[in-house]
């Protein structure tokens, strides 16, 4: 549509968008459009002709329609040829640039609807077994315990959502797992459930609180290093330097090998003993400790028994080992007055066992004071074999810390002044929480006059009901789960213990892992209320059913109109359906880009793994926020409000805003935030983790806001190199995109958007200058110069131009929501059979002025999504 | 006075060195009943895929220098120690692949990913797992898959690991050298009977979950069934493994010819690691065939490369060409010491198990977007190939031509592999 005339004015452009949104989207059939047959004429039919059939190869006669798997492969490789520069060959007649532009553009396009159409299921939905997330949500619900499935191989991988059937294998090692994982989650709820009954003072499940009081451990391990290491050492060393030498450095004390060492101990005490004076002499360190830089005491930790915090002072835990279930830890916090606001904010992370690693868990703002400090409290949960140190610490990049310390020291002779202050940290737990009713069943009293096996048969039966998702499972099945219960029970195991195999075994069973929809026959039928009760629960929560919904799939009220309404909004109000949020919006929009390289936090220093964790929570918390309060999708285009937490305020420098939690907060009207144009996140994607990448920008922008995804990036191009060693600004360097045609079909779309956004620099942060160095060539910065053209469209003068251009066409997203929905929510391909579904879908939420849950709501009462 | 930790290891040492002797013999016994039909030590399969590309201009040969005289480019230069025990081979192309950032997926099946209609992907079988198929029914293992973490960032694709089954199904693949050392070397400490009785259970935990299967398998549509079929493969795969585990339960593991890997080493350090797994595995005769999907990523941080692999897989001139001819170089020398350990490495005839071995090693992007003229280096004795060489077959030669001719050279009766349309005796010695 965009490809139409160069004269083609904003009014029409415009036009065109409007008349699109209701009709039907791409054409569906993948047809060459009939112009370009004297392309062929023109450059390919003097050798590919009946006679000749040069490689034979006959496009005379080639078919433009692309009705066929041969036939596509035919044009793909038409395609390839031309794009590789090979066909037509040198010595023969060339096209003219603007004529192979378009010919690529077209074909390239057109093959993308032809894969779609070949590949189009039609409405069919490929059973699934559940993806990692469900998966653990599942044993979640089922068994009140937390499972570590970091071990599963990961889901999807071949471009669709991890809901897509197809997409999710099963093999043998997995299988394994499902098995191990299962058993380890049984033992683990097992210990759990006695312990929710078992609160005396002996027993190693009760409650227990521990607090360490931090200065113990700091003092003795900044005091031990100073006076042994620092100090001891420099006494050492200089008693010997002084000396005539006539005697070894081992005369004067111990540690000191030779002079080399000597010289070097006295250096580092006179370049870090002062940092450590200075602790040791703040009356505060006798109260609690500071958090430093780089030296001295960098962090604290919280660790639960048998995890020690370190060979300095060992606590004396209450309890040799505590077992898996919830906790909490706490600490006590407060900010040194006169430090920087942008430095009280500090991050929890955990560490597993005897390494030193640290896995960012949470960021607190801090706005406690040493006076009145603040106590901050959060939730974990221990597992089995999962990490008991917890490390708090200065939110920051580490690698920056010798940095920083040495200018610091440079300038005054110590380290950076520390900016937090920790009085006490404390862990509690196993929290006494109900169990689960699943597992509760298990426990009830026995019936002493029903035989043991018939008892363990019922309880098993119920069990496989429950994780079968409201199903019988068959006879034979149950009679081999009470062959296995047997066998344990002869083994000696008690009654209890002798049900965890078969129970870990219905874990792994087919009814647990897959979500079936039998069905028979070639005519799609409708979904029993279970199946329904299902497939809406896996949608909305990536869990199952609970036991409202199964109660109104029983009754099969569940698809009367007012009733799903009603449960929809149940639904999404419970806290479960973060899950969908989560999960949906990041993969519909791409954010596993953010892990894709490491940030440069010497050129981007506060975009940390904190702001980088806070950058991607705003996306999400924004779609969560839009979804909970009933609000128009059009607000992710432009809006005059942010959801933003006190540290992503500080990092966009907006006033008056502290707290971690994310909220809406009013912009200024001039502000470039407010919707995802002005996410951090969004322009940290379309980066390397240094600079700016306006061509991923820009195909971002194309693919998930426009709706006019460019195809595949193409094999076999020529790479431009002839800009080697030159200084060139990113416009010029990129201006090389427009000399060849291969490159041009694609780039004249994608990098006029992505210099609209280049005030943002790679960390999203607002910028009017870039500028580039290289070595042995010299240095250029240059203004941002974002003016420019959607190709065949409006101008825009600028970056907010861009965006009310952008924010003018909500159809665009909203299409491309539809389409993301349909394919998470249903877990197949969107396909072209599903044009009327999508154009209902838009319609319906078109009414609502495209409020997100109205797409939600339209889709789950659509006759689709209640069929197999 | 402590006594010194020297003494101490090297008592260690010596001790575990004797003690071992006596329960190895009964293995040497089985092995000597497995080959009974030839003394000759059997033939072995490496394959090591690593995602992204090369650096065109700097790791392929010239190309009007073929044969045996030819000058190494600097991207392969630290091979140079090995020149006469590889070859390097040009004009290879998997003709389906069509996605520029899947450098593993169909490298070693040469499938075409749309060739089910109605499917938007389809794989075949690997040819390691053919190799396997044969090689593999006399060790503990049919083959080993070995992975890295890295996926992610290593221009893989789609795959669990460069594997993938008779259906076409991704295989697993270990990813942890810690574990990978342990599943080949850490015998069950259990008695035997308590071990049989383990087997046992297995395999009514697996009788089991079948009873299920087949409740859910009453009345799914044909799709649906292609589905659950792979859940009945996978408990098939387990029964043909316990098979196995029942036929090798008396026989202890090899002992390790090395120590147990440090945990969470990356990059270069992985690399390095699973590459004396490989050695160490083949030497104990646990498996005979053995892949590993590299990291890409990880190794660049390694090398000290701030450069994100895929900005380094489309080098520019300047710190991206850089990252990507350090990476080139870094993989040859890990290639090369693979080599070395490989030749040190004697069998009971005396020939070396280099010599007994056919190593693949490559991707299927050559470089950038670029998917034709994959990156080849052969070695090893084992598929009887002309080594020493610079060969270039003619343009677009199905790179399944290339693993129809180590196949058949190792002695897989294969008739043809992929979209192979034959084998490239131009390879042949």
């Amino acid at each position: 549509m965009f490809q139409t005339t160069q004269t083609m004015n904003r009014f029409s452009w415009f036009a065109a968008f409007f008349l699109t949104a209701t009709t039907a989207f791409p054409a569906n059939e993948a047809v060459v459009p009939e112009k370009h047959r004297q392309f062929f004429e023109s450059y390919c039919t003097e050798c590919h002709n009946a006679d000749k059939q040069k490689g034979k190869l006959r496009l005379d006669n080639v078919s433009l329609k692309l009705d066929s798997v041969e036939n596509a492969e035919r044009w793909q490789k038409i395609l390839n040829q031309v794009n590789s520069g090979e066909m037509p060959p040198d010595d023969s007649k060339q096209p003219e640039k603007g004529a192979k532009t378009e010919f690529l553009d077209s074909v390239a396009n057109t093959l993308v609807v032809a894969r779609k159409t070949l590949s189009d299921q039609h409405g069919n939905i490929t059973m699934r077994r559940l993806n990692q997330r469900e998966y653990k949500n599942t044993i979640r619900e089922l068994l009140g315990v937390e499972v570590d499935v970091h071990d599963l191989p990961k889901d999807g991988g071949s471009g669709a959502f991890d809901t897509v059937g197809a997409a999710l294998f099963m093999s043998s090692d997995q299988f394994e797992q499902y098995l191990a994982l299962g058993r380890r989650a049984v033992d683990d709820s097992f210990v759990r459930a006695l312990g929710a009954s078992a609160q005396s003072k002996e027993s190693p499940l009760r409650t227990i609180r521990e607090r360490r009081e931090v200065e113990l451990h700091a003092n003795a391990k900044v005091g031990g290093t100073y006076n042994g290491y620092y100090k001891g050492g420099y006494s050492v060393a200089k008693a010997y330097l002084d000396s005539d030498r006539s005697k070894p450095p081992s005369a004067f004390g111990k540690g000191i090998a030779d002079e080399v060492e000597a010289k070097f101990r006295v250096r580092v005490f006179d370049e870090h003993g002062p940092s450590f004076e200075r602790y040791l002499n703040d009356p505060l360190t006798q109260k609690g400790a500071y958090l430093t830089i780089y030296n001295v005491i960098t962090e604290e930790v919280v660790t639960l028994p048998p995890d020690q915090p370190s060979g300095w002072l060992k606590t004396k835990h209450e309890v040799e080992k505590v077992e898996p279930g919830r906790y909490k830890l706490r600490f006590r916090i407060g900010a040194v007055k006169g430090t920087p606001q942008e430095r009280h904010f500090v991050a929890l992370g955990s560490r597993s066992s005897g390494t030193e690693d640290f896995s960012l868990m949470h960021t607190f703002q801090i706005s406690g004071t040493i006076d009145e400090p603040q106590i901050i409290e959060f939730p974990v949960n221990i597992t089995g074999n999962g990490p008991r140190t917890f490390v708090v610490r200065e939110k920051r990049d580490v690698k920056l810390d010798f940095d920083l310390y040495t200018a610091a020291r440079k300038a005054t002779g110590v380290g950076p002044e520390p900016a937090l202050w920790i009085d006490w940290v404390e862990w509690e737990g196993p929290l006494a929480e109900p169990n689960p009713p699943a597992i509760a069943e298990l426990f009830v009293a026995e019936n002493t006059e029903t035989p043991e096996t018939q008892t363990a048969r019922a309880l098993l039966e119920r069990f496989a009901v429950r994780a079968f998702r409201d199903l019988k499972p068959d006879p034979a099945y149950m009679d081999r789960l009470i062959e296995l219960f047997q066998v344990r029970r002869k083994a000696g195991d008690s009654f209890h213990d002798a049900l965890k195999e078969p129970l870990s075994v219905v874990l792994a069973s087919p009814g647990f892992l897959y979500l079936a929809e039998p069905s028979s026959g070639p005519t799609r039928r409708h979904l029993t209320q279970r199946e329904f009760a299902t497939r809406l629960a896996y949608f909305l929560w990536s869990a199952p059913p609970d036991s409202e919904l199964l109660a109104l799939s029983q009754t099969g009220d569940l698809s009367k109109p007012e009733i799903l309404s009603k449960q929809l909004d149940r639904m999404i109000d419970d806290p479960r359906s973060s899950a969908f949020v989560n999960a949906f919006v990041h993969q519909w929009l791409g954010l596993d880009r953010l892990d894709f390289f490491q940030f440069d936090t010497k050129v981007h220093r506060t975009f940390d793994e904190s702001t980088k964790a806070a950058a991607r929570t705003e996306v999400i918390e924004t779609f969560a926020s839009l979804l909970q309060k009933r609000k128009s999708l059009n607000y992710l285009l432009k809006s005059d409000f942010v959801v933003i937490n006190g540290l992503l305020a500080n990092y966009y420098g907006i006033p008056d805003v502290s707290g971690d939690a994310f909220r809406p907060v009013k912009l200024a009207p001039d502000s470039p935030r407010g919707g995802l144009l002005g996410m951090a996140a969004i322009h940290a994607m379309g980066s390397n983790g240094k600079d700016s990448s306006p061509v991923e920008r820009g195909a971002w922008i194309l693919r998930k806001i426009l709706h006019e995804p460019p195809p595949p990036a193409p094999p076999n191009v020529p790479q431009l190199s002839r800009l080697e060693g030159k200084l060139l600004t990113t416009h010029e360097r990129l201006m090389a995109h427009q000399e060849q045609p291969q490159c041009a079909s694609c780039h004249r779309k994608i990098d006029p958007i992505g210099f609209g956004l280049e005030n943002f620099d790679a960390a999203g942060k607002w910028r009017t200058e870039d500028g580039y160095e290289k070595k042995g060539v010299g240095k250029k910065t240059w203004p941002i110069e974002p003016a420019g053209a959607f190709h065949n469209g409006p101008a825009f003068k600028d970056y907010f131009e861009l965006r009310d251009l952008i924010a003018a066409k909500p159809e665009r997203i909203a299409r491309g929501l539809t389409e993301a929905l349909i394919e998470y929510g249903l877990g197949r391909p969107f396909g072209f059979s599903d044009e009327d579904l999508a154009v209902r879908i838009l319609e319906q939420s078109q009414k609502q002025n495209f409020e997100v849950r109205a797409f939600l709501q339209a889709l789950v009462s659509s006759t689709d999504f209640q069929m197999k | 006075m402590k006594p010194s930790p020297l003494s101490r290891r090297h008592f260690l040492r010596s001790t575990a060195g004797s003690l071992i002797a006596l329960p190895f013999l009964p293995s040497l016994d089985f092995r000597a009943f497995a080959q009974e039909k030839s003394t000759t030590p059997p033939k072995r399969m490496i394959f090591l895929g690593f995602g992204y590309g090369v650096t065109n201009e700097t790791w392929f040969p010239n190309l009007a220098q073929t044969g045996s005289d030819y000058t190494l480019p600097p991207g392969l230069a630290p091979l140079e120690r090995h020149r006469k025990d590889f070859t390097v081979v040009q004009g290879c192309t998997n003709k389906f692949a069509n996605e520029a950032h899947w450098g593993s997926t169909f490298w070693l099946t040469g499938a075409n990913r749309y060739a089910e209609p109605g499917q938007s992907f389809h794989n075949s079988i690997s040819a390691d797992q053919v190799a396997a198929g044969i090689l593999g029914n006399d060790t503990r293992y049919a083959s080993i898959q070995l992975n890295t973490p890295d996926v992610q960032n290593s221009g893989h694709g789609p795959g669990l690991s460069l594997a993938w089954d008779q259906r076409g199904k991704p295989v697993a693949g270990l990813d942890n050298p810690v574990v990978a050392y342990h599943r080949l070397f850490s015998d069950e400490t259990l008695p035997l009977e308590q071990r049989q009785a383990a087997l046992k259970q297995k395999r009514s935990v697996l009788d089991t979950v079948l009873e299920d299967a087949r409740r859910v398998q009453r009345g799914l549509s044909s799709s649906d069934t292609d589905k659950l079929d792979e859940y009945f493969q996978s408990i098939r795969d387990i029964e043909t493994r316990l098979g196995k585990d029942e036929q090798w339960l008396t026989v202890p593991k090899g002992k390790a010819p090395m120590p147990e890997p440090k945990p969470g080493l990356a990059g270069r350090e992985e690399i390095k690691v699973m590459y004396d797994l490989i050695v160490a595995a083949l030497q104990t005769d646990a498996t005979r065939v053995i892949t590993y999907r590299q990291p890409v990523q990880t190794l660049l941080a390694s090398l000290g490369s701030k450069v994100a692999s895929h900005d380094m897989s489309h080098y520019t001139p300047g710190e991206r060409t850089e990252a990507s001819q350090k990476r080139d170089a870094a993989q040859s020398e890990l290639l090369a010491g693979l080599f070395d350990k490989l030749k040190a490495v004697k069998e009971a005839d005396g020939s070396s198990l280099f010599e007994n071995s056919c190593v693949a090693y490559g991707s299927n992007i050559r470089s950038i977007h670029y998917l034709d003229n994959c990156p080849t280096v052969l070695a090893g004795g084992a598929a009887r190939l002309k080594l020493g060489q610079h060969i270039v077959l003619p343009k677009n030669t199905p790179l399944a031509n290339v693993w129809l001719t180590l196949l058949r050279g190792i002695g897989v009766p294969a008739e043809r592999h992929g979209d192979s349309t034959g084998v490239a005796k131009e390879l042949l010695a």
